[in-house]
């Protein structure tokens, strides 16, 4: 029997998709048949400028759920991913961790899907297949093993995230952490299984044209974790490439080389790993092959 | 009163029309297009019983969301059923239409219908169907439905969240209108082998070819609207008993979308709200059935079309004349090199010409191919032309 904490940073979330999403979570601990699942938290870390919840509605939701015991804390500062994570992770003491999408929707089988690979002691992360829009990453067809893991909803033993500190949250803000993490994980020798039998519904759309959508806010972020992604997994050469392509630019491109550069100056640049390139894999803009475009 | 005085006496027109004049063809299409009437037909025997039962129900709700299955993909169906939960209109019911089951298979979809969440499980019904083709579960599940509309929800398409919400906004707009939405088209793959045997992938860019507004003219030489992006008035199938026909083995829903169409309009919704997946590795429509077979369905159709008067929706007629428009160079051309020709220029070419500019100006902007150049320089001359002609009339 096993036990797992599930955590989600809140950042202006709806009410009726957060409790809908923890109805799924508490149906699937119903259906929990060969995984060994017994015990499930949820805890909600809210980086939103107030409160979402009161004490009070959160004990009117715990009382409504059979399976599940829900935990909220207010951070008041708008943490960012990593770090909210990281403040959630503190003194976890179930035996996985689960990092998820505040309103990520479980299948009823999730568990048991999701916890099959954990069989064997090589593995390190097991991530959800994406639905409707399923993720272009490639992972190999018979054992499910991939390059890295989204943390749109993905689980690790909980000793492998305090063996590696949890995510860099000083060094990436709200993309990459994840990147970052699943590369720390393969430095320490395990692997990572993408498991697309245990889905997870994480809406998403379309333009038109069939393309993402994306605010400004991811473009910049994007950007600037692309930035210290490459520096951090020493690939010095995509660093110079992207500083000079982006020196003359305007926008959010223009601000993510501004930000590189006063960390530069201040010395808060992250310590450069993998110089040997044994992990790291920059393939353009990508860090794994894709099966197609998005 | 003055309502009363003017209103049509439909039995006293159809009279004065004869069956030759389009009056008359129009009585007589309307007359034909369900099988209400008809003793012997189809839906009277088999279907009418069921929708007069269905009636009774006080169980109203806006969509009712069909999906036929064999009960041989479980896990595709566990993915529609977790779209379903996840919408953000939940005004619907699942009509689950198990086709030529097992009892194996029956026990195996009652086992995922239990372990759903509360508000799905209560949405559910589940019909078991044991005659007819692929074609026969639609006509049953329509007569069953209880929703205002009817959305063919097949066990391997997915839908995003806000699928119902649009379909239902749509509605409320135009209500009894069909509605057409755009849906992605991708293709997916089964995993054959190892530990992921079984499972399913996308193997392809999602593609825009289906999301376009709904189109007359191409709609009739073929169907570029996948079921799923649809949803039908169950008035037409309902109320006047018109419904699939049951002897096509494919296109079936190519079919009935166009008789349906002419009978009660489109709106469409101008957003991609679903995926509509074609499978590369596994059995589907497409390798179940022939070449032969697909033909022989398609002019069937055709000679249905050909057969009675149509109702064009009303853009049908506006995208239709555009078919037939010379290109805007051509018009161009032809104007801007004969002055004597001023006279006979339209407003309607100048306006075609300027929106065709703007809009190969967008299309430019966004990295794709113009359908048709224009310069700016002959826009430029055929307003001047228009304006002359305006001030000669003066």
């Amino acid at each position: 029997m096993s036990s797992i904490q599930i955590q989600s940073v809140l950042f202006h979330n709806e009410k009726e998709a957060l409790i809908r999403s923890l109805e799924a979570v508490d149906n699937a601990v119903r259906n929990v048949r060969t995984s060994g699942i017994e015990s499930v938290v949820v805890k909600y870390g809210d980086a939103t400028a107030s409160p979402l919840f009161s004490a009070e509605e959160i004990e009117k939701l715990n009382s409504g759920f059979k399976h599940i015991s829900l935990e909220y804390q207010f951070f008041g500062f708008n943490s960012g991913s990593a770090r909210g994570h990281n403040i959630l992770g503190e003194g976890c003491s179930a035996d996985y961790m689960q990092i998820m999408n505040p309103d990520v929707i479980l299948a009823p089988n999730y568990f048991d899907e999701i916890m099959k690979p954990f069989a064997s002691p090589k593995v390190g992360i097991v991530e959800a297949r994406q639905v409707p829009i399923e993720h272009p990453k490639e992972y190999n067809t018979e054992t499910g093993e991939t390059d890295w893991a989204t943390t749109a909803c993905a689980v690790f033993p909980t000793s492998l995230f305090r063996k590696l500190n949890g995510f860099d949250a000083d060094t990436f803000f709200l993309y990459c952490d994840d990147l970052d993490f699943s590369w720390r994980v393969r430095l320490e020798g395990y692997i990572i299984i993408y498991q697309p039998g245990a889905m997870v519904f994480h809406s998403k759309h379309l333009s038109n044209e069939c393309k993402w959508l994306s605010t400004s806010a991811e473009r910049y972020y994007s950007a600037e974790a692309s930035l210290l992604m490459a520096y951090k997994w020493s690939n010095n050469q995509r660093v110079e490439y992207l500083l000079n392509a982006w020196k003359n630019s305007s926008g959010d491109l223009r601000r993510a080389y501004q930000n590189f550069i006063e960390r530069k100056e201040n010395g808060t640049l992250p310590v450069q790993l993998d110089p040997h390139g044994k992990v790291a894999n920059f393939m353009g803009d990508l860090y794994t092959a894709h099966r197609f475009s998005l | 009163m003055m309502m009363k005085e003017h209103a049509f006496d439909m039995n006293r027109l159809e009279a004065l029309f004869g069956e030759e004049t389009n009056v008359g063809k129009m009585f007589l299409h309307l007359r034909n297009a369900g099988d209400m009437h008809k003793e012997e037909s189809e839906f009277v025997r088999k279907y009418l019983p069921i929708v007069k039962e269905t009636q009774k129900s006080d169980e109203k709700v806006f969509l009712s969301v069909l999906t036929r299955t064999q009960g041989r993909r479980p896990q595709e169906l566990r993915e529609v059923f977790l779209c379903l939960s996840a919408q953000t209109d939940m005004d619907f019911e699942i009509l689950l239409v198990g086709h030529k089951i097992s009892e194996e298979q029956e026990r195996d979809l009652q086992a995922i219908i239990d372990e759903q969440v509360e508000p799905i499980r209560k949405r559910v019904r589940f019909i078991k169907l044991d005659y007819g083709n692929r074609t026969a579960p639609l006509n049953f599940g329509f007569a069953h439905a209880r929703g205002e509309y009817v959305a063919i929800l097949d066990d391997d398409d997915v839908v995003f969240a806000d699928w119902v919400e649009e379909f239902h906004k749509a509605a409320q707009k135009r209500p009894g209108t069909l509605l057409h939405s755009y849906a992605a088209f991708q293709h997916w793959m089964k995993i054959g082998k190892g530990a992921l045997g079984g499972n399913v992938r996308a193997s392809g860019s999602p593609n825009p070819i289906y999301c376009t507004p709904f189109n007359w003219p191409k709609q009739m030489h073929c169907n570029n609207c996948p079921p799923v992006g649809l949803a039908f008035p169950t008035m037409v199938f309902q109320e006047l008993g018109v419904i699939f026909d049951e002897t096509l083995t494919t296109t079936e829903d190519w079919d009935y979308l166009q008789r349906v169409v002419t009978l009660s309009g489109v709106s469409d919704v101008k957003k991609v709200t679903c995926i509509y997946r074609w499978w590369v590795n596994t059995e589907s429509s497409q390798t179940v059935h022939s070449k032969r077979e697909w033909d022989y369905n398609y002019e069937v159709i055709q000679k249905k079309m050909r057969a009675s008067v149509t109702l064009f929706p009303e853009f049908g007629s506006s995208q239709l004349l555009a078919l037939m428009a010379p290109p805007a160079q051509e018009v161009v051309a032809a104007f801007a090199n004969d002055s004597a020709a001023t006279e006979n220029i339209h407003f309607w070419e100048v306006k075609r010409a300027i929106r065709l500019y703007i809009k190969n100006k967008w299309k430019k902007i966004r990295g794709k191919k113009p359908t048709e150049i224009v310069h700016f320089k002959d826009v430029k001359k055929l307003v001047k032309l228009y304006m002359k002609k305006k001030k000669n009339r003066r």
